[in-house]
């Protein structure tokens, strides 16, 4: 029973991770229709941000987000500004293009650092809590609570500011979002900018839980993916509770069949509700094809 | 009602190579309820989208209050006093009712007083009022048009143009429907835009109408003028 409980709680506490590196790719996606597979990489340099706030002024990597972020924030706004917007109408250039941002943040790092594993600690590191007969710790809960708070606060934010129903509109209908006086250019560039912002976030909170390394982020992406598409394409909800399901999934199989296998079987159920749901878990069904509506 | 309100000058657009309005040429004096009719392809819907910025103008000039406005982007032409009212209406249908609206004055002149606003186009249309929490992809044809054309309200304008509003409604829906348009119109000293397939009826409420062919305006004349003629009856009202 112990066991069970550990397995089911390191699993939460993956999911928290998982649901975190998604939320923004889940906006990227809801919003601009953009695949975009430099998320991990962007996860990355969120964590190596953590770590240069920390060499550079002692800050500890729970504290960098407020330095990180912004930073982030206006990456993302420049990638899609000078990068994306120019390839506008190619949907299929632009994903090439996020492939090929992947390759050039990972081996610019990769020159930059020469490969050689980092750590970043925090001074809650070694902290840990007893919940029971489980010993979990804190990083690990910090991450499942502030993934709750960082998806509480976009929902709330889409769901009930001027802006939040505009990045809403421009989803569903983007002709219609411009009738409205709506820039949907400019929606497009803080889409991009809060997606690569929230990367950022959660590489701070990952920082003190991995070895950083230029890799890194294709530890994240490949279960972001499963996590958007079982949740629920542009649902920020679903990448919550997607994040959950992976994680879970993840921890279970790896416990109980082989941990050689937990990718196999997420991917298996990732399969399963595709066929079964197209749409994922909180996705509306039809949303997809009427967020593609066009200038038509 | 001898002020030029809107006024299309040799006006040129299409999509890409493809040249849908040819020379066109338009005026519409502040306050009059102009209609657009013609057969299916005539450019038509083009007009409105190249008025309300969705589609570039090639060459020639518009002017809406004496300013040109042929190349501003579409989102700042609501700033401008425009509201387009696509076909189908267009409403965000994952979106409630009181959202749509909400979005409709969007634009930051029309950010204030949103909620009185807001009841201002319930007291026009008070089935919205009803429906207010629903989310807008589960309103009847009737009800969708009227949230569109309640929307595009929201945001004040001065020219209103609206899209084969009958389309997917009764001929009741659409008299309903029109009659409201109308008789705002006169109240608010609003000018209206209406493209429509129902000749008959949009020519019993139209000041003026306008005859499109092929990218071009073939005839303008009174509404009423256009409606005893035999040759308008044969070839667009079906008599």
């Amino acid at each position: 029973m112990t066991a069970l409980l550990n397995i089911l709680a390191i699993g939460l506490l993956l999911g928290g991770i998982y649901a975190l590196v998604s939320l923004g790719l889940n906006l990227i996606f809801g919003v601009i229709r953009i695949v975009n597979f430099a998320q991990g990489e962007f996860v990355m340099l969120g964590m190596y941000g953590a770590l240069s706030a920390s060499l550079a002024m002692g800050m500890d990597p729970y504290l960098s987000p407020v330095v990180v972020m912004p930073a982030m924030f206006i990456l993302g706004c420049i990638v899609y500004r000078f990068i994306l917007r120019p390839l506008q109408g190619e949907p299929m250039m632009q994903i090439f293009a996020t492939f090929g941002l992947l390759m050039v943040i990972e081996n610019g790092i990769l020159g930059l650092t020469g490969g050689i594993g980092q750590n970043v600690s925090s001074f809650i590191s070694s902290v840990s809590v007893r919940i029971g007969p489980i010993q979990i710790g804190l990083p690990r809960i910090l991450v499942l609570v502030l993934a709750s708070v960082a998806t509480a606060a976009l929902w709330w934010c889409l769901r009930y500011t001027l802006r939040g129903k505009a990045i809403r509109a421009v989803a569903q209908d983007r002709k219609a979002a411009r009738l409205m006086g709506i820039d949907v250019e400019q929606i497009f560039m803080l889409s991009f900018g809060l997606g690569a912002a929230f990367a950022g976030l959660a590489g701070c909170l990952l920082a003190p839980l991995y070895t950083l390394s230029p890799q890194i982020g294709m530890n994240f992406i490949m279960p972001a993916f499963a996590v958007v598409v079982l949740g629920g394409l542009g649902s920020v909800p679903g990448a919550f509770v997607g994040g959950i399901i992976v994680g879970l999934t993840e921890a279970l199989s790896g416990f109980y069949l082989d941990p050689a296998l937990k990718h196999a079987v997420l991917f298996m159920v990732f399969i399963i509700v595709l066929v079964l749901r197209p749409a994922g878990l909180f996705g509306v069904s039809g949303a997809e094809e009427v967020g593609l509506r066009e200038q038509s | 009602m001898s002020d030029i309100h809107l006024k299309l000058d040799r006006v040129n657009s299409g999509y890409g190579d493809i040249s849908i309005l040819r020379d066109l040429s338009l005026s519409v004096t502040k306050g009059e309820v102009a209609a657009i009719v013609g057969a299916n392809g005539a450019g038509k819907t083009t007009l409105l989208e190249t008025i309300g910025g969705l589609i570039p103008v090639n060459s020639g000039s518009i002017r809406f209050e004496g300013e040109e406005i042929g190349r501003v982007k579409a989102h700042l032409l609501p700033g401008r006093g425009l509201a387009l009212v696509p076909e189908g209406g267009r409403l965000f249908p994952f979106m409630t009712v009181r959202e749509n609206l909400e979005l409709g004055a969007y634009h930051k002149d029309a950010t204030k007083n949103v909620v009185e606003r807001i009841e201002w186009v319930c007291d026009m249309f008070p089935i919205l009022r009803e429906r207010a929490g629903q989310f807008a992809g589960s309103l009847s044809g009737g009800e969708r048009q009227m949230c569109a054309v309640a929307r595009a309200l929201m945001s004040r304008p001065r020219l209103l143009m609206l899209d084969e509003p009958s389309v997917g409604l009764s001929p009741l829906m659409t008299e309903k429907l029109l009659s409201s348009v109308v008789e705002l119109a006169r109240q608010e000293n609003l000018t209206v835009v209406i493209v429509e397939q129902r000749v008959t009826e949009v020519l019993q409420i139209a000041d003026n109408a306008h005859i499109l062919d092929h990218g071009q305006v073939k005839k303008s004349a009174p509404a009423a003028a256009m409606r005893s003629d035999r040759q308008i009856q044969e070839a667009y009202m079906g008599l």
